[in-house]
């Protein structure tokens, strides 16, 4: 049956009403919004402010933010708010509004419906909204965090790359140098030495002396340079071999280190040891070494006796994380006297065991070349004194090398 | 300078050459200022802008890290005043951008004239002894009370049509985003506003300021505007007949003739 719509219809409508004046207050409320809310009646809310049925949230959100948007914009739509009912429950409620115009004053009128199911929803998709952009936020965290990774390499790869040109030079300019350096030193040696045997009844003493300090001094200096030559050229040494030949290596070393004068000043006594990974260069300069510094040390010029043996044994690679282990195979080369060396032993070990500084390698270059190679090879370098007098020295280097550390 | 000018939509219009610099609060853009600014534009030169992640600014200029701190919108409104050359700056703030003009003042003192604070408060949260109007709770309802809002965003985002009532000049209706804001921004925007506390920035204050103080402003209410007038130096307390949080929106007339009069009573023509 068709009839004009009257004011009971909104007082009774299935929603609330509700009118806003522009102060804040509320000039009318129907039926619908006033039970909602718990009151008996309308007058209890007529004339209060909005504060009475907002919630304090809500009426932060009325006043930033819906206020301003209907009064500029004219009206609303779907704008959550929370009223509060009398005995303090929450009702939450969308909200549409319009602003209006009635004898030239303004005022805001709002329809209010329910929300309760509609929120439950919602605060799931605010939920999932939210690990969504926590999500992206990390992700494109993680994106930043490898663009930066990707222009640090960049960078650290070309101070590398110096750094490598640098060291390159420097080593050039070494080899250069302690090369070209001991020709001159063996000429002042032959020289002098030869001015000495001539004339030696003519020479008034002291000149007799000071040549034979010349000679001696000129003599070690040479020594000296071909160390430094030595030690600099364990940077040139690039090739890496798989197998070397120990045996092959020691013999040579043997016969480095005995001067051309002093033939069969050491004796080896050695059992065949398995070969290992490495630099062939620098093995052979490592037991040259080694033997230079043990014939240094004799007490007497002696022929010195070395028995030379290899264990092979199971030792843990990790040397500084604790709790990792990864077991290699590692040979131990055990080198003994038969007591001669007994004194020298611990200082030989103190050398190459000390922390390497530049005065070290001055005065100790065949050791400091030592130390280079043990720690090239991810080797250790161990001495003792037993007993009976005799020392033995230990090498120690894993029988295969890890890619990355050569 | 056209980077920085683009970022925040500034708009210039105006007669006169000492500048006013409007600064919109949360929750809305530089819109909120249409009923004021025409009352100033014979005698001033107006400047309005929207805030980093507000209206028609840029917002991938918009830094989490950045705007976590009110510091960082004062910096911005700083950027604003020498990419464009300004002295002797009227700043009129309203809302959270008081504390905002405080804390740009503060760091340069000689760039500013006077201090408009439109409904300001230091600490909106209750502390101690201090009376900021809300507990953390409030805030924290607030914060859940926007996502909820801008689950239907359509309100706040995207072109409206915008009846222009109160300037019948301009005819026809405009279409324009009515106080555009992107959600996640407007929530960093509440956090930080909401949870500041600029209590100890006040004493530092070397400018003569207005403080315009609404009756009933939820937001700012009348304790919040007298502890204000005590602790900021030279500053003068006007306490409005205007309603609410936006004299500017609700009482533009009144806005403007308490500004005008503060004016004559401490002139500012440089």
């Amino acid at each position: 049956m068709k009839r004009p719509l009257q004011p009971a219809d909104l007082d009774d409508a299935p929603c609330g009403f509700i009118i806003i004046s522009d102060d804040g207050r509320i000039d009318a409320i129907n039926n619908t919004l006033t039970q909602i809310l718990g009151y008996d009646k309308k007058e209890d809310l007529v004339g209060q402010t909005v504060g009475a049925i907002f919630t304090i949230a809500s009426r932060i959100f009325y006043q930033t933010h819906f206020y301003p948007l209907v009064n500029l914009h004219g009206k609303a739509h779907e704008i959550f708010l929370t009223l509060k009912k009398k005995n303090g429950d929450h009702y939450p409620a969308i909200c549409n509004a319009v602003r209006k115009e009635e004898n030239n004053i303004a005022v805001t009128h709002c329809i209010l419906l329910s929300a309760e199911q509609r929120g439950k929803y919602e605060k799931e998709i605010i939920e999932a909204r939210r690990k969504a952009e926590q999500a992206i936020k990390e992700n494109s965290e993680l994106v930043q965090a490898k663009k930066d990774l990707e222009d640090s390499s960049l960078t650290l790869d070309g101070r590398l790359n110096r750094l490598a040109q640098i060291n390159d030079n420097m080593v050039q300019f070494g080899h250069f140098i302690s090369h070209e350096i001991q020709e001159p030193i063996r000429k002042i040696a032959v020289r002098s030495d030869n001015l000495i045997q001539k004339n030696k009844d003519q020479l008034p003493p002291y000149t007799l002396d000071a040549l034979r300090r010349i000679n001696a001094e000129s003599t070690q200096l040479r020594a000296f340079a071909v160390n430094l030559e030595r030690y600099i050229s364990l940077n040139l040494d690039k090739e890496k071999s798989t197998g070397i030949d120990l045996d092959a290596v020691i013999r040579q070393a043997r016969h480095n280190a005995e001067s051309p004068d002093n033939p069969g000043a050491l004796i080896l006594e050695t059992t065949p040891l398995p070969s290992i990974d490495g630099y062939a260069f620098q093995m052979e300069t490592l037991f040259t070494c080694l033997f230079q510094a043990l014939l240094d040390h004799r007490p007497d010029s002696q022929p010195l006796l070395l028995t030379i043996e290899g264990q092979l044994e199971q030792t843990n690679s990790f040397r500084y994380l604790p709790g990792k282990y990864h077991y290699v195979s590692t040979l131990r080369i055990i080198i003994n006297d038969r007591g001669a060396l007994a004194i020298r032993a611990r200082e030989l070990t103190e050398l190459i065991n000390s922390k390497t500084d530049i005065t070290t390698i001055a005065r100790h270059i065949g050791i400091a070349s030592c130390k280079a190679i043990i720690n090239n090879h991810s080797g250790s370098f161990t001495a003792s004194t037993n007993p009976t007098g005799a020392t033995s020295f230990v090498l120690q280097f894993p029988l295969r090398q890890h890619p990355g550390t050569l | 300078m056209s980077n920085i000018l683009a970022r925040h939509n500034v708009r210039v219009s105006g007669e006169g050459t000492q500048p006013m610099l409007f600064a919109h609060g949360f929750g809305c853009d530089q819109q909120m200022w249409r009923r004021i600014t025409p009352a100033f534009e014979k005698d001033f030169k107006v400047i309005v802008f929207d805030y980093v992640g507000s209206g028609k600014s840029d917002l991938s200029a918009y830094n989490p890290e950045k705007y976590s701190h009110l510091q960082g919108y004062a910096d911005d409104l700083l950027d604003i005043c020498r990419a464009m050359g300004l002295h002797d700056v009227i700043f009129v703030g309203h809302s959270v951008s008081s504390m905002v003009g405080v804390l740009a003042a503060n760091k340069a003192p000689g760039l500013f004239s006077r201090l408009i604070l439109i409904g300001p408060s230091a600490r909106y949260i209750n502390d101690d002894g201090y009376i900021g109007g809300f507990a953390r709770k409030d805030i924290e309802d607030l914060l859940e009370t926007m996502d909820k809002n801008y689950i239907g965003w359509a309100n706040f985002l995207g072109p409206a049509i915008m009846k222009n009532a109160d300037r019948p000049e301009l005819g026809q209706e405009l279409t324009e985003s009515f106080c555009s804001t992107d959600p996640i921004i407007a929530r960093q925007f509440a956090e930080v506003t909401f949870f500041s506390d600029n209590r100890g920035d006040l004493e530092k204050v070397r400018v003569p300021s207005l403080i315009l103080q609404c009756s009933d402003d939820l937001i700012a209410p009348l304790a919040v505007g007298e502890y204000l007038h005590e602790h900021i130096p030279q500053s003068t307390l006007q306490v409005m007949t205007a309603t609410g949080h936006c004299p500017h929106v609700s009482a533009p007339d009144e806005t403007i003739d308490l500004i005008q009069q503060y004016f004559v009573n401490s002139p500012v023509i440089a």
